[in-house]
């Protein structure tokens, strides 16, 4: 029953919700403990990252070609990057991507809550089936997908053809190439998502469902009304991460988008633009501009999620 | 033909130069080296990617005259190759020797990073007459050579015959012109369009498609010291005009097509009656299902006869410790006996003229001597500049958009000429 | 840990009796059927891998695709072997996927139960840092990264591989939402009986913590062993390359050997597949318990 408790009334938390919010906290004789505990993380994230942070930042306003060189210049970079329109264009497609991932939130709730029905037979070997996307090597997966989004050849459009739909060009025409990038990013996370959300389920006491199946609620409602809000830790956790594997989309538009491609300078996402600028135009710090700016959006995505949650837990 | 006395005038300048060495200026001198010592001793790396080419009986018949030099190779994807090595620069640890293409070679050289070859001209241990001329010309920065070529690709005019046979049409010959094509395309298209069968693959491949027919129109990609785009010349635009039509008439698949199932995919399946395709598809198309009814010709002329010639060589680290050694590797597989290991292979035409004959034997089956045949003959180096990917990335945005009429030709090519102008003009202040 | 066990009993026994008892199997008739259609889905990709895998390069490219190929091309995966040095390269898969599961999850549980439940100067602001820096994507890092694993003479060897991948944004977070939902009341109650704050977290906190843990092992195992970029650039010697760096090599520039690349993803693929099979019933079991409640 603790908890209980502690599910409704631990919101995600903020940083600073930790310190604030309804908890109490243990008066503080921790000392030189907490330092030591982080310790080996901030050091190890001084070296690894913060220092390439301050790099990246600084590069940004530089022109950095691939040997060295780096000549100061100021506000170039950050304002070529506005005005060559492809940021917008880019960070669009990478929003649409997540918000597709995001998408597949509900689908999974849906499985989950499937799977955990009681008495459900072989309900392992559908968890198998389900994580099996998740193990796979990613250069692999874009190459199998890529054959079956094919306009010509590819499964999927063969069996449209059976319901008389046109033929299809999946990875070349614009924005329905995002569509077919973000199935693979669907079905490439539900297992575990369902995984998740299949632990979150269990611990849900059967005797709700049981009273409220007594009160006449149809399966339908008892998802909407029991299972969604108890579920919502799992949920915010799952959102949180699947923004951050969304806006990080690279692999899939580099193997699945080819160079004979005509949409292919619409369909780029923020990670696949950097990748664009440093390393094949070898503009190192127009790159630099991009990653920080991509590291503001994310950052800024994160609070957002944290400030509804926690408005959330509070209604 | 201006061009190719031009390019004549070059070679003979080069050479010149190369002869009275020591010209090092600015960008692009590492120290000289000296690969005379056999038994010089040193472990090298050496940087490839997957090229089907037989390296390891390279490395042995290296061996065979420098005894105590290791060469260990690294193979990486070749997407991936070029980022790899840039990394390793940030650190200044490239690897000793290492493969290289047109493209990303000026970069590289002007920036001091690799090993003049000129000495070893001087020294008799290297003579770029053995290699064609748009070779020597794509691997020499500031009048010297920096690299050691390795293969070269043509392109040529593949077809399918049983494909012609069932559309009732005439075989190509190597006397066909633009019209022929489109003629012949368009009728096989229109016979064999219940089997979703096209006449020609067609695509936006540049090496291998409109690079060709822009030459072939008189037309130029950038123009002589590289500073402005040709886009809109009148031969470029007529080159990309004829692309234009053959797709908008359904001679050849739309774009869209080509961008999921790429041209070579069309012709290996038996979906395309006819192919532009390079010397180095000949593995790839032997192993396919279509491998016993094709045959190649020589491309269609246009105004004038023209295929693009680019090629891949490699290059020594003049910052490593080794440089001699990996010079050394270089000129190896450079030579006639290095050639003729890699010719074996059949995956390319290898550079030293003479050797192609093991390109041609591999298969037999093909008519695969109008490779080199017409590389010698009227070959067009592959456009380069300093920093050519950067422009790379701009033509292969809008290349496929104007052959797929998503924007005109004129102002597809005005637009791209623009782009590309301007980062022409950035590479000049680097 | 008494009290979950006892659930745990009971929701068993309930579960079986529900099946004595002529438990509702036709309303779950339509439950099988949508997850077997999604199971299809899900898995549609393999099963076309292993055709794949056993076709040759011709019928791979077919159009109309090739379903079932004339004769079974078993000998493609044994031209893996002769391609790619598959034994070492798993062995250092091996290693890197597991040195990166330790060090992550002792990291991150540390930081975790830190920002969760210790008062510090200034926690708050530095676990906002850390995340945002930690958000940003690999390939920002790749060249910094380089030039750090180089001067620290650690290219081309497997803590050069790791190193760099045990700091994660995702696992601080993850942790310290698993330790902020702890009740206090057992923090307190070791204080009183005298633990020092190490004690409290090794002995109390940490072996409740393990639901979480299972969540991030699975996740670092899985982006640890798929990871490319990164193994691809600081190594070079190909005995010392992780499986997937070996297996993207197979691509040449113009040529790729669709099968032989289907038959050696499908075998990388294996080994954690199977590590899932087994573990499959005690990780859920776990999440379950204490619930992997955000």
């Amino acid at each position: 029953m603790t908890q209980a408790e502690t599910v409704a009334s631990a919101p995600g938390g903020t940083a600073d919700g930790a310190a604030r919010g309804g908890r109490r906290r243990v008066p503080n004789p921790d000392g030189i403990w907490p330092w030591l505990f982080v310790l080996p993380t901030l050091l190890g994230l001084a070296v690894f990252y913060f220092w390439p942070v301050i790099q990246t930042a600084y590069y940004s306003f530089t022109k950095w070609g691939v040997f060295g060189g780096a000549e100061f210049v100021g506000l170039d970079n950050w304002i070529g990057l506005a005005e060559s329109g492809q940021v917008p264009r880019a960070l669009l497609n990478t929003l649409l991507y997540t918000g597709m991932l995001l998408l597949g939130i509900p689908i999974s709730i849906y499985i989950a809550s499937l799977l955990n029905r009681p008495g459900l037979r072989f309900s392992a070997f559908y968890r198998v089936l389900y994580f099996a996307p998740f193990v796979s090597m990613p250069a692999a997966i874009a190459l199998v997908w890529g054959m079956i989004f094919n306009s010509q050849y590819g499964i999927l459009n063969q069996f449209l053809g059976i319901f008389s739909v046109p033929r299809i060009y999946w990875t070349s025409t614009e924005w329905v190439a995002l569509i077919a990038i973000g199935i693979v990013g669907i079905w490439s996370s539900l297992g575990f998502n369902i995984i998740i959300l299949g632990a979150g389920l269990r611990s849900i006491p059967s005797e709700m469902y049981e009273a409220a199946r007594i009160d006449g609620a149809s399966n339908w409602r008892q998802l909407i009304s029991i299972t969604v809000p108890l579920l919502s830790p799992s949920i915010f956790f799952l959102t949180v991460l699947s923004v951050i594997r969304g806006m990080e989309l690279f692999d899939l538009i580099f193997i699945m988008i080819g160079d004979s491609n005509p949409i292919k300078g619409d369909t780029q996402s923020m990670v696949s633009l950097f990748y664009r600028e440093a390393f094949i135009s070898n503009n190192k710090g127009t790159g630099a501009a991009i990653a920080i700016l991509l590291m503001l959006i994310i950052g800024a995505l994160t609070v957002v999620q944290f400030w509804v949650q926690r408005r959330r837990a509070r209604s | 033909m201006k061009r190719r006395t031009l390019l004549a005038g070059l070679t003979i300048g080069g050479l010149a130069m190369a002869g009275c060495s020591n010209s090092s200026s600015g960008g692009g001198g590492g120290e000289a080296v000296d690969v005379s010592d056999t038994e010089m001793e040193a472990t090298i790396e050496f940087a490839a990617w997957e090229s089907d080419f037989d390296w390891d009986s390279v490395i042995k018949g290296f061996n065979g005259k420098y005894p105590n030099i290791t060469v260990q190779i690294t193979k990486s994807p070749f997407k991936e190759f070029f980022t790899r090595l840039q990394t390793q620069a940030s650190g200044d640890n490239l690897p000793d020797a290492f493969m290289m293409n047109g493209p990303n070679f000026q970069l590289y050289a002007s920036h001091d990073i690799l090993v003049p070859f000129d000495s070893a001209v001087e020294a008799g241990e290297l003579d770029f007459s053995n290699y064609p001329e748009a070779m020597e010309e794509l691997y020499t920065y500031d009048g010297i050579p920096y690299a050691v070529p390795t293969s070269y690709d043509s392109i040529g005019l593949w077809y399918n015959k049983d494909l012609f046979e069932k559309a009732g049409q005439e075989l190509p010959t190597d006397e066909w012109t633009w019209d022929d094509l489109h003629e012949t395309s368009k009728a096989i298209s229109e016979a064999l369009k219940d089997d979703g069968i096209y006449g020609f693959a067609g695509g936006a491949y540049n090496q291998e498609l409109f690079y060709n027919l822009i030459f072939q129109a008189g037309g130029e990609v950038l123009n002589e010291d590289a500073t402005k785009a040709q886009y809109s010349s009148e031969g470029s635009r007529e080159a990309l005009q004829f692309l234009r039509d053959m797709v908008e008439d359904g001679s050849s698949p739309s774009i869209q097509t080509t961008a999921d199932t790429s041209p070579d995919e069309l012709f290996k399946s038996g979906k395309a009656a006819m192919v532009y395709g390079g010397s180095f598809r000949v593995q790839g198309y032997v192993d396919s299902a279509v491998g016993e009814s094709i045959q190649v010709v020589r491309l269609p002329k246009g105004k004038q006869r023209g295929v693009v010639l680019h090629g891949g060589a490699i290059v020594a680290n003049a910052s490593s410790e080794n440089a001699a050694a990996a010079a050394a590797f270089a000129i190896y597989h450079g030579s006639e006996e290095g050639q003729q290991i890699i010719g074996e292979s059949g995956a390319s035409i290898p550079a030293f003229q003479g050797t192609e004959q093991a390109y041609i034997d591999a298969h037999p089956e093909y008519d695969l001597t109008i490779f080199p045949e017409s590389a010698e003959e009227y070959g067009f180096p592959y456009p380069v500049s300093a920093n050519t990917q950067a422009w790379l990335a701009v033509e292969s945005d809008m290349i496929p958009k104007i052959l797929a009429g998503d924007l005109s030709v004129e102002d597809g090519t005005a637009q791209l000429d623009e782009k590309i102008d301007a980062l022409l003009a950035e590479e000049a202040d680097q | 840990m008494s009290t979950t066990t006892d659930v745990a009993t009971m929701r068993r026994s309930r579960r079986r009796r529900k099946r004595r008892a002529g438990a509702p199997s036709t309303s779950n008739v339509g439950a099988h059927i949508i997850l077997s259609i999604g199971g299809f889905i899900m898995v549609f990709p393999f099963l076309w891998q292993v055709v794949m895998s056993l076709s040759s390069t011709a019928e791979v490219t077919s159009v109309p695709p090739t379903f079932w190929p004339e004769e079974l091309h078993f000998e493609n995966y044994v031209e893996v072997f002769r391609q790619v040095p598959f034994l070492d390269q798993l062995w250092v898969s091996i290693r890197v996927t597991v040195a990166t599961v330790v060090g992550q999850v002792v990291l991150c549980s540390l930081a975790g139960y830190a920002f969760a439940r210790m008062r510090f100067a200034a926690s708050a602001t530095i676990f906002a840092v850390m995340l945002s820096i930690l958000m940003i994507p690999n390939q920002a890092y790749l060249i910094p990264q380089y030039q750090i694993v180089q001067k620290l003479g650690w290219l081309d060897t497997v803590p050069g591989i790791v190193v760099p991948m045990i700091f994660s944004a995702f696992g601080t977070f993850l942790m310290r939402q698993f330790f902020v939902n702890l009740p206090t009341e057992l923090e307190e109650a070791a204080r009183l009986d005298g633990a020092n704050s190490f004690q409290i977290f090794w002995r109390v906190m940490l072996p409740l913590a393990r639901p979480s843990i299972s969540a991030l092992a699975i996740v670092t195992t899985l982006a640890a062993w798929n990871n490319l970029l990164w193994p691809l650039v600081v190594t070079s010697r190909e005995e010392h390359r992780t499986l997937s760096v070996g297996i993207a090599s197979l691509n040449g520039q113009y040529v790729i050997d669709y099968p032989v690349m289907m038959a050696a993803s499908l075998m990388a693929m294996a080994p954690i597949l199977i590590l899932f099979i087994i573990m499959q019933r005690r990780v859920i079991e776990g999440l379950a318990h204490t619930g992997l409640k955000g």
